[in-house]
């Protein structure tokens, strides 16, 4: 222990010498806070001259901190405990600067008083020591919570990406919206681990300025036990009215607690809302379609108020992208199946104007090769289609036969019984012979004022000759009275027939004047008859015997 | 609830008397200090004395971050040790910051309170525009600075160096309990809301009539304090203590019972009462 002098008040002059130069220092300090004692080691630290300090209060050689802390633990401390050690505050030298101490303090009983003696240590080396000790355990920690907070930050990065990754596929895989906003509903509602995940979808009407918003839930996912909102169809007018009220801050809203709303309180009807579905915290992300906010991602927490991770936020924040992309992809596809409907509608128009055009077209041809009166072919049909047959056969080299046949007496059938009835006359005619001549090939025209020309291609002269008759025959059944005609009392007809094999150093016309004879020997030798034409015959004048007109 | 309370505070219940005497300790220390004058009121008083949480043998996990980051939380826990020892006309006795949770208590529940008594109280200690509190805010921040030194750096790992004392591990153990308060996250959060803590608002509020009892040399809480506090607490009587430093229930325990007892007398409040 320490050996102070025998009378107190002059303990200055009578301490002992070993205590005065100890390397360490000494403070002797009452419990009102007079010191009574300071070694000369101290007081040299202290830039005081020795003794001087003695009588004073402790707070004059203490900092305003250090005065704080020598009143609230090292006086206390002692007092109550009667010793400490270490402990660590600092003095105040005479010249105003501050020297870090360590000190250990001891409460004894002295000439019938109780003194607190403390050793001091300065030890600014070692609080340098030790500020760097700190200095470096504090780096180290943010360092490590730095890095913690890192791979944290990472992972959750990842961990939303993934999600993301994901949700974004499945979307990507419809181009239906009510699919897609199933599923976005769906994925995001498992992925927060929320209770209600809507997507609200704004009335184009009132997209107006100032206007009450409208719209409504078209998607929405809840944990099986939730009340969905859209099942309950609740006109959400005024929660579109409050959204675009509070977005004008900033496009997304995040309440953490609904019940605790101090700004911004959104209106009765909402609340009422809130209260009706139990929801205590939502999270609303804005849905656009170009420049325009097309609706909302909707998100209610209904187990308690919930605090939006940032995390979480982009998180839908990104969904709300990728399902913007999604309402335009949409939008074009639909833009585009009108597109190609029209274009469908446009096609199948066209092709019904060809088919009329066609048809058009086909009366046209037909008319243009038709005799109007008679409705069998006309003599330009006639001349076309005897070239035709004239170049195929004279390629193939088989018969082509032409009869050429007139109504007797005609002129007086006209002049008897009218023009009308003349034409009448013609027509019938004209129909039993179409009715003789069957084969497709074969063709029966009117070849001018009562005269008619069959063409029969490859058909040698037995077979032609069988058609004449037959022709005659089919006449002779129409029994078309003819009053006036000199052969008959009902329409006859002369015939001249003539069978060739084409070949290209003739031209059919040939066969027209070969015909066209027979016909003038068929009227010459008295009409109602058909002649064959025989080039020996014709050539030396021979005529030979007609042929009876029925046989 | 009641019995969660006690044990929470760490509330003791001494003494004879009926009058109930309420005794705060300040920050830094626990109910201990109040050893030196506890045996002059035992005969007469019921004396209840307690830790705040994160002192002395209060429950630490009861601590709260954001309760006790204000006066009022503390406040709080006063009015619960009331509620459940069903206290009445209470005399409460503060030390230094205590002063101003009794008064923030008896703000808010006065009729739980008879009389506040004061030690060492200060309403404010930064000084204001104005006003003279006594510290600057960087003399408090080096006073962190100092308690988080003591209560982690060489309690944990510097002290068994310097002390060179190989064969006495448990040394270092010592020193950690020789504090009053065991986790320095929860005595720098005292030391914050104490020394950063601005009071002077709540003053005119109080109705329960009070003793000032301001010590000489104070390095705390100055004499102008004292005196400004006098001026601003309706029904309060200021005693300027011949007893110097700032804990004068420890350095001068015959004085500071005796200014108790003569406040109290005079206003009726001793053994006589019930």
């Amino acid at each position: 222990m320490v050996n102070l002098g025998s009378n107190p008040t002059s303990a200055s002059q009578n301490v002992d010498p070993m205590l005065e130069q100890a390397p360490c220092g000494f403070l002797s300090v009452r419990d009102d806070g007079i010191i009574e004692y300071v070694n000369g080691t101290l007081c040299q630290l202290l830039g005081w001259e020795p003794g001087t300090l003695h009588g004073q209060n402790v707070i004059a050689i203490l900092p305003m901190a250090s005065r704080i802390f020598y009143q609230t633990h090292v006086f206390p401390m002692l007092r109550m405990q009667e010793s400490a050690s270490e402990l660590y505050f600092s003095l105040r030298s005479r010249s105003g600067q501050d020297i870090p101490i360590l000190a250990n303090g001891v409460r004894q009983q002295r000439h019938g008083e109780l003194i607190n003696d403390y050793v001091v240590i300065p030890i600014r080396q070692r609080m340098q020591y030790e500020d760097q000790i700190l200095r470096a355990k504090r780096m180290a920690e943010a360092a490590i919570g730095a890095q913690k907070q890192a791979e944290a930050t990472l992972k959750q990065q990842y961990e939303r990406a993934v999600a993301l990754g994901q949700i974004t596929q499945h979307i990507r895989e419809s181009l239906d919206l009510p699919q897609i906003f199933a599923v976005a509903a769906q994925e995001t509602r498992q992925g927060l681990g929320a209770d209600r995940v809507g997507i609200f979808r704004f009335t184009q009407a009132n997209e107006g300025a100032d206007e009450a918003v409208g719209g409504g839930f078209v998607s929405e996912a809840v944990t099986p036990g939730v009340d969905a909102v859209m099942a309950a169809q609740v006109p959400h007018h005024g929660f579109g009215d409050h959204y675009r009220s509070i977005r004008a801050r900033g496009g997304t809203l995040a309440i953490r607690d609904l019940h605790d709303l101090d700004e911004m309180p959104p209106p009765a009807e909402v609340t009422q809302l809130f209260s009706q579905f139990q929801v205590q915290a939502t999270l609303v992300v804005p849905l656009h379609k170009g420049p325009e906010l097309w609706g909302l991602i909707v998100i209610h927490h209904c187990q308690g108020p919930r605090y939006w991770q940032g995390v979480e936020v982009e998180l839908v924040e990104d969904i709300a992208v990728q399902l913007a992309i999604a309402i335009q992809q949409a939008d074009l596809v639909k833009q585009l199946q009108v597109e190609l409907l029209e274009r469908q509608r446009a096609e199948a128009r066209l092709t019904e104007i060809n088919r009329e055009l066609q048809h058009a077209t086909g009366l046209l041809e037909q008319l243009a090769h038709i005799d109007p009166l008679t409705q069998i072919a006309n003599r330009r049909r006639f001349s076309d289609r005897l070239d035709e047959e004239w170049n195929r056969l004279s390629r193939d080299r088989l018969p082509l036969s032409l009869l050429l046949f007139d109504l007797d007496y005609f002129k007086q059938y006209n002049d008897t019984y009218g023009h009308q009835l003349g034409d009448d006359c013609l027509y019938t005619i004209a129909q039993a012979a179409q009715g003789v001549v069957g084969r497709p090939t074969d063709l029966l025209a009117r070849y001018g004022g009562e005269e008619f020309a069959v063409i029969l291609p490859n058909t040698h002269r037995q077979g032609a000759i069988a058609v004449a008759q037959h022709i005659h025959q089919a006449i002779a059944a129409r029994a078309i009275l003819h009053r006036a005609s000199a052969v008959s009392n009902q329409v006859t007809l002369s015939l001249g027939l003539s069978t060739l094999t084409p070949s290209r150093e003739l031209t059919s016309t040939v066969l027209i004047q070969q015909a066209d004879q027979a016909l003038y020997r068929a009227k010459q030798q008295g009409r109602n008859r058909t002649v064959v034409f025989d080039p020996a015959v014709f050539d030396s004048g021979y005529d030979p015997d007609p042929l009876p007109p029925a046989l | 609830m009641s019995a969660d309370v006690l044990r929470r505070n760490n509330v003791t219940v001494i003494g004879q008397g009926q009058q109930p005497l309420m005794l705060a300790h300040g920050f830094g220390c626990d109910q201990n200090m109040w050893r030196f004058i506890t045996p002059a009121f035992e005969a007469e008083y019921r004396l209840v004395l307690f830790d705040y949480v994160g002192a002395g043998k209060s429950e630490t996990e009861a601590y709260d971050l954001r309760r006790y980051s204000q006066l009022d939380g503390y406040a709080q826990d006063v009015l619960e040790i009331c509620a459940a020892l069903e206290l009445e006309k209470i005399v409460f006795v503060g030390h230094s910051v205590s002063s101003m949770i009794g008064l923030l208590a008896a703000i808010a529940a006065p009729d739980y309170f008879e009389r506040l008594i004061m030690i060492g109280p200060s309403p404010r200690y930064i000084n204001d525009d104005g006003y003279i509190g006594g510290f600057e805010r960087q003399d408090i921040d080096q006073l962190l600075d100092i308690m988080e030194k003591n209560y982690i750096g060489w309690a944990h790992f510097l002290a068994p160096l310097v002390m060179q004392n190989p064969d006495r591990p448990e040394l270092g153990q010592e020193l950690e309990e020789s504090f009053c308060s065991t986790d320095p996250t929860m005595a720098t959060r005292f030391a914050k809301t104490t020394f950063y803590g601005d009071n002077r608002s709540d003053l005119a509020k109080v109705t329960v009539p009070s003793l000032i009892l301001q010590c000489a040399e104070d390095a705390i809480a100055p004499t102008e304090v004292g005196r400004y506090l006098h001026r601003h607490l309706p029904h309060s009587t200021l005693t300027l203590m011949a007893a110097t430093g700032h804990c004068p229930h420890m350095s001068h325990p015959e004085e500071t019972v005796q200014h108790i007892k003569t406040y109290l007398e005079a206003a009726s409040l001793t053994s006589t009462y019930g």
